[in-house]
């Protein structure tokens, strides 16, 4: 395979995704998001996996959001919706019953802050910046953004940030009080962080983190007699495995 | 264009309205310091808010109020016996505008007046600003969408806090709560929710509506639906030609001149 423009690995129990485009900020391309579709579905069919780590190459930062120039070359309405139907990455994403955790430094724009904001976990260098300019360009968040930011967030904080300036970034610090980050560390001990979360995250049963992963996403703006039913089914199965 | 001289709106009596650079300007003028809201400040009420929505020119709508307080809520008093409230009711009339609705909010802003805030996509606040959902005070309960949308905003823990205490609460407090956007340094309230109001109307108009349906919408509805949902109006926007635009001046490293289609 010669496209390097994401890596894989899998080390015992934990996997990781690196973004590697580190010359454009790993802009996310078609290509790439096909590579990360394809590591997301490994993660999620491996059994031995239980914990996966996203970052992103280069000192510049994790990620600059979709490459806008390739992005630009867009197919028709109807071809567009048959592609990201087959191979709905992002649907993926915030659908996968796994342990993910986002590890973050540097640019976090767009598509980097939407990933940045489906993962569980989500750890920052103090560098951090983050900003969700699209309508500024004339579009939408596209990879769940109007879904996942305001849950992360809250509306009143989460519309400020869509709809601000283009260069209205956020700083890490400012995320930190919003409750999108759950630890800030310098940029040298990111990595280390990010994988002792890991670490930790996969001394338990795969059943028992598929199930409050589960049972927290699943139940999550439903009815709570919903949720509570959701909750008492999944404990039964953990029940059976301790 | 429409230009503020045969903009119809100027006669209206509990109301100002004016268009400055795409963004609508509606204050709100009571008969007093404490701008309560009467019927027929919501009848005006909402007549300026859907002429502003109907309005294409309009991108996003400040609603602002005369004098040194936002609004201490309706001017109902004692007791709502035999009183049919429909008329009085104006939160929802604002929250389904598809203009992006800003509230710059000074002074006191309680019971309607806060739900009135509740219902804007973004809200404003001076330092010195004071919320609270008083009701309960006067032996009633918020009745223009306060228990639903203050409860979503911040979370049924706060939410039953200000409700079951009617506490108010200052503008730091507010600000952690997620009740308002942000506070004001230098500008006070009303520059800052225009000078925003122009930043949003700077974006492309198409998009800002879908993002506002997006983000509403969904908030209704589970992730996965929500992810749907947005797919969808994001697949729509893919034929404007405010997207080809946006893409075209980024590559040329320039600001989009958005049209609206």
């Amino acid at each position: 395979m010669t496209d390097k423009s994401i890596v894989y690995s899998k080390k015992n129990s934990i996997v990781s995704i690196k973004l590697n485009r580190p010359e454009s900020i790993n802009a996310i391309t078609q290509s790439m998001r096909d590579l990360i579709y394809d590591a997301l579905m490994a993660y999620s069919y491996d059994e031995e996996a239980k914990a996966c780590v996203i970052y992103g190459a280069g000192e510049k930062g994790f990620c600059s959001g979709a490459d806008l120039i390739e992005f630009g070359k867009s197919k028709s309405q109807a071809e567009s919706r048959k592609i990201r139907k087959q191979r709905d990455l992002w649907g993926l994403l915030s659908q996968i019953k796994k342990p993910l955790i986002a590890a973050v430094h540097g640019y976090v724009i767009g598509a980097g802050l939407e990933i940045t904001s489906l993962c569980d976990i989500r750890i920052s260098a103090e560098d951090a910046v983050f900003a969700m300019p699209e309508v500024a360009h004339g579009f939408i968040p596209g990879a769940g953004g109007t879904q996942s930011f305001p849950r992360a967030i809250g509306k009143t904080h989460a519309m400020r940030q869509f709809l601000g300036d283009r260069h209205d970034r956020m700083t890490a610090k400012r995320a930190y009080e919003l409750g999108l980050l759950h630890k800030i560390v310098s940029y040298d001990d990111l990595l280390k962080t990010a994988f002792s979360f890991a670490e930790d995250i996969s001394l338990n049963d795969l059943t028992l983190l598929t199930a409050i992963k589960t049972a927290a996403i699943d139940g999550w703006y439903k009815p709570i007699s919903i949720g509570l039913d959701l909750e008492n089914r999944l404990m039964e199965k953990v029940k059976l495995n301790n | 264009m429409t230009s503020d001289s045969d903009f119809e709106l100027r006669n209206l009596s509990t109301v100002q309205c004016s268009i400055n650079n795409h963004v609508g300007l509606i204050r709100i003028q009571g008969k007093d310091e404490s701008n309560r809201i009467n019927q027929l400040m919501v009848a005006e009420l909402k007549e300026a808010i859907s002429s502003f929505d109907d309005n294409p020119t309009v991108r996003a709508i400040v609603l602002s109020a005369n004098g040194s307080n936002f609004s201490y809520g309706s001017a109902l008093k004692g007791s709502y016996k035999g009183i049919d409230l429909h008329s009085y009711r104006i939160s929802s009339h604002l929250a389904n505008t598809r203009t992006i609705t800003i509230a710059s909010l000074h002074g006191k802003v309680l019971d309607q007046g806060l739900e009135l805030a509740l219902a804007c996509d973004i809200r404003f606040a001076a330092r010195e600003t004071k919320f609270g959902l008083t009701n309960i005070k006067s032996g009633c309960m918020p009745w223009d969408g306060g228990t639903q949308r203050l409860t979503r905003l911040i979370g049924p823990s706060r939410a039953l806090y200000m409700m079951l205490t009617g506490v108010t609460i200052d503008a730091m407090q507010a600000l952690e709560y997620g009740l308002v956007s942000d506070i004001t340094s230098e500008l006070n309230d009303e520059e800052l929710s225009l000078e925003f109001g122009k930043t949003v109307s700077n974006h492309g108009p198409i998009a800002v509506e879908y993002l506002k349906e997006a983000v509403n919408s969904g908030s209704d509805l589970n992730l996965e639906e929500g992810m749907r949902l947005e797919l969808d109006l994001a697949t729509l926007l893919h034929s404007t030609n405010d997207r080809a635009e946006g893409l075209l001046a980024f590559a040329e490293k320039r600001k989009p001149e958005f049209q609206g289609d």
